[in-house]
């Protein structure tokens, strides 16, 4: 019974975090907008404007719940609860510090991979519910553009397991810093299983990982619907695009469920190819800088700091490059991406095979 | 590794129950209740659904909902006996094909089922009756 | 506490399959699908096939059941002047042919399990569970399918 509650207790933990980080989040990318198109952003609610979100929220919340006539009331209603359903779930095998996580299975990459695709069938339940050309229109954009992004998703998350041997995200995040269990060579020639540090980092360990690291940055930006890839969200082409009919806490929680989901796809790069919660800092000689700065506290401070800097990376994007078109997005992919992708797994095979053992 | 075992909630795994690198959920201690029989009936009652559906359904693409219970209750079957079996894995090997192959089936006959509709502007089967155009 | 979930997924799978055969809305019958592949990729859990059951969630679910969506989006008469005929019935009733074609059927089925019951196990299951090559809770499977595949494709194609 004990255990029931414990799991419980983690689940509501968790979902209070992606709530105060979705807080955070909304006011930090009106602020970088702000800055970035050389504005303020918002200062009048609170000092500086600290408290805009928390009024952004309070007003979702007293709004009324409007079911338009039309529509099939109950694809309507379900669709938010399935997409933000299936993002929470993802949260559950990534980890938070060493053997901090809480479920380490044997296949939890493949399993938050699963939960991105799932994602999709939400998308797509809100914009037939909605009875309106708009949103099925861009609906059925968002998931051409999720399912043709899967696909150089996979082919460098496979790229990337290659080199670890392993699904377990627990034993990803072990394998990349001085709690290893087996040997670490940076580059393939100098072993650092002692020194650790940013040294011992997936990207170091095999070169060709950053360049497979930045597929999988620009693949998971397209997935999250984030500019430069927000065509389903266009607010100037689309109106709302699958959202538009939704209103209050329906809004909020899709809201919350794209934010959900940008800290989720930052923080399954940061495990996977930067180290996870492993210390950036080596141990130099006599300075054991490593070994004092791991732990679970540490671990979970690595975590954000690393996931919230890909965050503040994705906002920057957004506000920096314009909308692509939509043969531009398919072409990037297939064209572009995928291709790429499959040269960068051959050479993970090559890797693996001939320089690690 | 073994050092960081975290301050906080004394010495135990962060939600392990015993062996936390599980991927399905554990008996507690004991056998467990679940027989072969169990999976074998429900395979059979969807396969039946499945069976039902492709018979008296007049939508092509339920019909093809119907062929897709049927193959999963297959695939269920075959998992479920595939637990026997740790020499080979033959039970889950023959699954991921099964279910590769049913997408690949799928695909196909959608892709049927927009020509034709392209054609005869309807997708009840009773009325595609002409054998050439 | 397992036996109540696998019936809690039994159950959730048969009923679920029901409603997707005896609703006239195509379109929900088509969203309700969803909840038969979960429910089932659930039960495959049950028989320890963790790999599989995710991998019948990656592609069932993410692609042959929006497959499906799209296809019957595509093949509705002038889908979007109006979307939706609000129907009058919920449930389309069945034909009596075919439901006592498909009980029958299931008839039969279930006189096969039994008869499968009041036999003893086959001689290989007997030799498994005795030398314990059964597959544990704890096993890693997929490294050992991973093996599995490429020792089969080895030795069947490249002789």
């Amino acid at each position: 019974m004990s255990d029931i509650i414990l799991h419980i207790i983690v689940a509501v933990v968790l979902f209070g975090f992606i709530a105060m980080f979705a807080l955070f989040a909304v006011y930090a990318e009106r602020k970088i907008a702000g800055f970035v198109q050389d504005r303020l952003g918002p200062m009048e609610t609170g000092k500086y404007g600290l408290l805009q979100t928390i009024a952004d929220i309070l007003k979702l919340l007293q709004k009324e719940l409007i079911n338009p006539s039309a529509t099939d009331k109950i694809l309507f209603i379900v669709a938010p609860v399935i997409i933000f359903g299936a993002v929470f779930l993802g949260y559950t095998v990534l980890p938070w510090g060493p053997d901090f996580i809480p479920a380490s299975t044997y296949t939890g990459l493949y399993f938050i991979m699963a939960v991105v695709s799932i994602d999709a069938i939400g998308i797509l339940m809100a914009g037939w519910g909605s009875n309106n050309k708009y949103s099925l229109l861009g609906s059925i954009r968002a998931i051409a553009q999720m399912v043709s992004y899967e696909i150089p998703v996979g082919l460098s998350l496979i790229a990337a397991v290659m080199i670890t041997q392993t699904l377990n995200l627990n034993e990803i995040a072990l394998q990349q810093g001085i709690l290893s269990a087996t040997p670490i060579k940076f580059l393939g020639v100098w072993e650092v299983t002692d020194i650790g540090g940013i040294l011992a980092w997936n990207i170091f360990q095999a070169p060709h990982l950053l360049v497979v690291y930045i597929i999988f940055f620009v693949a998971t930006l397209a997935e999250c619907n984030r500019a430069p890839f927000d065509i389903p969200e266009a607010e100037s082409e689309l109106i709302g695009g699958f959202h538009t009919e939704y209103g209050g806490i329906r809004f909020a929680f899709i809201f919350l469920a794209e934010y959900a989901m940008m800290f989720l796809v930052a923080m399954l790069g940061a495990v996977i190819f930067i180290g996870g919660w492993n210390t950036p800092l080596p141990n130099i000689g006599v300075l054991r800088l490593a070994d004092w700065t791991t732990g679970i506290a540490w671990g979970i401070f690595w975590t954000l700091a690393k996931t919230l800097t890909l965050v503040g990376i994705q906002m920057w994007i957004r506000w920096t490059l314009p909308r692509f078109r939509a043969d531009q997005l398919m072409s990037l992919c297939w064209k572009i991406m995928i291709p790429i992708a499959f040269a960068c797994l051959a050479i993970s095979g090559l890797w693996r095979i001939l320089v690690m053992n | 590794m073994t050092q960081y075992v975290l301050p906080f909630v004394g010495n135990i795994h962060f939600l392990a129950h015993g062996s936390y690198r599980s991927g399905t959920p554990i008996e507690k201690g004991g056998k467990s209740m679940i027989t072969l029989t169990h999976f074998l009936v429900v395979s059979a009652c969807i396969f039946c659904i499945g069976l039902y559906t492709v018979i008296a359904k007049r939508n092509a693409i339920m019909i093809l909902v119907g062929i897709e219970l049927m193959i999963n209750s297959a695939i269920l079957n075959l998992v479920a006996f595939g637990k026997y079996d740790k020499v080979n894995y033959g039970g889950q090997v023959f699954a991921l094909f099964a279910i590769v192959l049913a997408a690949a089936a799928v695909a196909v006959g959608l892709a049927i089922i927009l020509n034709v509709y392209r054609h005869y502007k309807t997708i009840n089967p009773d009325h595609i009756t002409d054998l050439r155009d | 506490m397992e036996v109540f979930l696998f019936y809690a997924f039994a159950i959730l799978a048969i009923s679920s399959a029901l409603l997707v055969v005896s609703l006239k809305n195509t379109a929900r019958a088509l969203f309700l699908f969803f909840i038969t592949l979960f429910s089932m990729a659930g039960l495959f859990l049950f028989a320890l096939a963790d790999f599989v059951a995710i991998t019948q969630i990656m592609v069932y679910v993410g692609g042959v059941l929006i497959l499906m969506i799209f296809a019957f989006m595509l093949s509705n008469k002038e889908l979007l002047k109006d979307l939706q005929q609000i129907s009058g019935s919920l449930f389309s009733f069945p034909s009596w042919q075919s439901l006592t074609l498909a009980l029958a059927f299931f008839g039969v089925m279930v006189l096969g399990i039994r008869e499968w019951n009041s036999m003893e196990l086959p001689q290989w299951m007997l030799n498994n569970i005795q030398s314990g090559d059964v597959i544990a809770p704890t096993d890693n499977n997929i490294q050992q399918l991973g093996i599995k595949f490429i020792d089969t494709i080895r030795t069947a194609f490249c002789r």
